[in-house]
């Protein structure tokens, strides 16, 4: 069930008075446990299988490693783990991908391997349970971890509903130890837990959904829009990705809070980035520190010199591209972004950054408005390969640039443009400069912060009430 | 005391909200205030020079001109050297899914002024809903006004088998099986309510949002997604 359904609210009023009745910790996490299948199984039961495949070899592998001391050893029922939960990701997701970019080849010598494909579809969120109940037998295997021997909790640890289908990666480290303990949210877990589930419906609904109908056509049929329309597109599926994927986590990290469990960030406003080593500190965090400490220092890290900093940074972002989705436009999305993070390497040749913007007069602000904008207009370049169905509509965008069609409706798409970004931009200045994503309850009155809340739920749910909601753009991934 | 002035509060910051959340609706097209008002000869019309988003079943971005239709603002009068075409049809004509460019009453007319001495002027009357009678009845109300050469009809088998259910638009009374009559005797009840909901509905988005939603609820659709 999609977290913008009004199946989900009802799913939730029906599961949380029963959660805080239940009296131990025992009862409390059998019964997440049995929800978050539930809500899986809603989308297709079958899909349940897999997760339990998944949590099933994890579990087993992670309790052998911990009795076992023998190096090669260790590293086999690592490798078997890999096996097993990437051979299920390769299979249900890239299996085809792989089979059709093959038969391309095969093609031209009079080979057909199209009788390979296989009639399967894509298990919503298999890339990010994967990852995260990898991360776990990983942890096991460098000693960082201890495995636990409660099989319910470790279930729970990787089937946990909030973040099942579309993140946050969370770490074993961080979520299992909150799980070992009776689940019991406090009153400002529960205030903070509204307002990210408020303010998440509200970026996701009436930010990511209205302005992707909108992409959705533009994209549909490139080669009916001029050229200052088509880059308004762009622009505002910048806007849609980050909305939709942003308000998606929001959402989790707020269910989750209402629960007692506490999420891991996963966006902090990347798009007030100044460069785009920051913006992938501040992008999809979960999965950008992820590939950062599972392949990307698996590979040598920058311990190797720089040829091979820079082809490991390649390699992570390539691979981190094909984790998006099975298709080459991921690809060469994730390897312009890995030119990107090794020329801006290159440029600080060792020197670090900044975390954020601090006031130091007049021309730093300048300085910090126009770095945003040019890394802005980088990730937007990307975005378009990313969004891209087709090399065909890439060269209508490439077309359109350098043949500029003028468009007499030019002033009312950039009225629209500018209103998405207006609003988008608001909100992420005030969680920029108040450094928190429930800023709302910082305002001294309580009325008044119900005020603004209420009135987010009436515009979000009117909204809700006359349209069909629209997946998650993640949830493809 | 202190109840009153929370309560105070807590009203004004949801008024605020509401309107700044208002004008975001309008702004970035996701929702526009009612397209329509009531006039007591056409009944219920479109709203002469309305900026309108569409994305229902297609995209387009527009406007109704100074005369309530779409295309350019032709208007009622015309010379003798232009020919003039009127094109009557349901939402196929009226066409809210393509911009104006890509809508065939431009490219036509495009193509016709390019190919011919004559000055062609199409103008597009087409409106979502109407049926043949509704077609009929408007075409004697308001199109002939407009002088036109030809009068295109646009209808498919659905637009012979019913009116539109709109009660405030016109259509016709057939007496003793052969007498076509155009009617526009508007049930006053109806136009009551259309006046007294419609000026509120044509100011705020929000509030056309939560109309257009309130018509779905008992369906009880999206509960399932």
């Amino acid at each position: 069930m999609l977290f913008n359904s009004f199946i989900f609210f009802i799913f939730l009023l029906v599961i949380l008075p029963i959660f805080y009745i239940l009296p131990n910790k025992r009862t409390k996490n059998l019964f997440l446990l049995i929800a978050s299948y539930f809500f899986y199984g809603y989308w297709d039961w079958r899909f349940c299988i897999l997760l339990a495949v998944t949590t099933l070899t994890v579990f087993f592998i992670g309790i052998k490693l911990s009795v076992t001391s023998e190096k090669q050893k260790r590293r086999n029922l690592l490798i078997i783990s890999l096996i097993v939960n990437l051979g299920i990701l390769g299979i249900f997701k890239y299996f085809n991908f792989f089979i059709s970019s093959f038969s391309m080849l095969s093609n031209k010598f009079g080979v057909s391997l199209d009788y390979l494909h296989l009639n399967i579809i894509l298990p919503v969120g298999i890339s990010f349970y994967t990852f995260q109940a990898l991360s776990y037998v990983m942890d096991i295997y460098r000693g960082k971890l201890e495995p636990t021997k409660n099989f319910i909790d470790f279930a729970l640890f990787v089937s946990f509903f909030p973040q099942l289908v579309a993140g946050p990666i969370e770490r074993a480290s961080n979520l299992l130890p909150q799980l070992f303990v009776k689940l019991k949210p406090t009153r400002k877990q529960i205030q903070q837990g509204i307002v990210l589930i408020i303010t998440g419906l509200f970026r996701k609904v009436m930010i990511g959904d209205t302005a992707g109908r909108i992409v959705d056509q533009i994209f549909a049929e490139p080669n009916l829009y001029m050229s200052f329309e088509l880059i308004c597109g762009l622009v505002l599926f910048s806007i849609q990705i980050y909305a939709d994927f942003s308000g998606y986590s929001r959402i989790a990290r707020g269910t989750a809070k209402l629960l007692g469990v506490e999420l891991m960030k996963n966006f902090e406003q990347p798009y007030l980035s100044r460069n785009i080593t920051e913006f992938w500190h501040r992008w999809h965090i979960s999965l950008s520190t992820w590939l950062k400490d599972y392949l990307y220092i698996s590979l040598g890290g920058n311990r190797k010199g720089n040829t091979r900093t820079y082809l490991n940074l390649m390699i992570t972002m390539l691979l981190g591209g094909l984790w998006h989705g099975a298709s080459w436009n991921f690809v060469l999305w994730g390897g312009l972004h890995g030119i990107y993070l090794s020329i801006h390497k290159f440029i600080l040749n060792g020197k670090k950054t900044t975390i954020r913007y601090e006031y130091k007069g007049f021309l730093s602000t300048v300085s910090f408005i126009f770095s945003i904008l040019i890394t802005n207009i980088l990730v937007l370049f990307a975005w378009l390969f990313f969004r891209a169905k087709d090399s065909l509509t890439i060269s209508i965008f490439f077309d359109r640039m350098i043949h500029w069609k003028p468009s007499e409706l030019s002033p009312r798409f950039l009225i629209i443009t500018v209103s998405f970004v207006c609003i988008s931009l608001l909100l992420d200045l005030l969680e920029y400069f108040t450094k928190s994503h429930t800023y709302i309850l910082n305002i001294p009155s309580k009325y008044v912060s119900a005020g603004v809340l209420t009135a987010l739920l009436i515009i979000t749910f009117a909204f809700m009430f006359q349209s069909d909601p629209l997946p998650f753009v993640y949830f493809q991934f | 005391m202190k109840i009153v002035k929370n309560i105070f509060f807590f009203l004004l910051t949801l008024t605020i909200v509401l309107w700044i959340g208002d004008l975001y609706l309008r702004m970035s097209g996701i929702q526009d205030p009612s397209s329509n008002k009531f006039d007591p000869t056409l009944g219920r019309i479109r709203r002469e020079n309305f900026k309108y988003v569409k994305l229902n079943e297609g995209f387009s971005i527009n406007n109704f001109n100074d005369y309530s239709y779409l295309g350019p603002s032709y208007p009622p009068e015309k010379s003798d050297s232009i020919i003039r075409i009127a094109l009557l049809g349901d939402s196929y004509v009226e066409g809210f899914q393509v911009f104006e460019r890509d809508h065939f009453r431009s490219i036509t007319e495009n193509k016709l002024n390019t190919q011919n001495k004559n000055r062609f002027e199409l103008l597009n009357f087409g409106r979502s809903g109407l049926g043949i009678a509704n077609m009929f009845a408007i075409d004697s109300l308001m199109i002939r006004n407009f002088n036109p050469d030809y009068i295109l009809y646009f209808a498919g088998i659905n637009d012979f088998y019913s009116e539109a259910k709109d009660p405030l638009i016109p259509g016709v009374d057939i007496i003793n099986g052969s007498g076509i009559f155009v009617n526009n005797h508007f049930s006053k009840n109806k136009i009551k309510e259309f006046n007294n909901t419609n000026p509120i509905l044509q100011k705020s988005a929000l509030l056309s949002m939560i109309n257009d939603g309130r018509k779905l609820i008992f369906p009880m659709r999206y509960f399932f997604y």
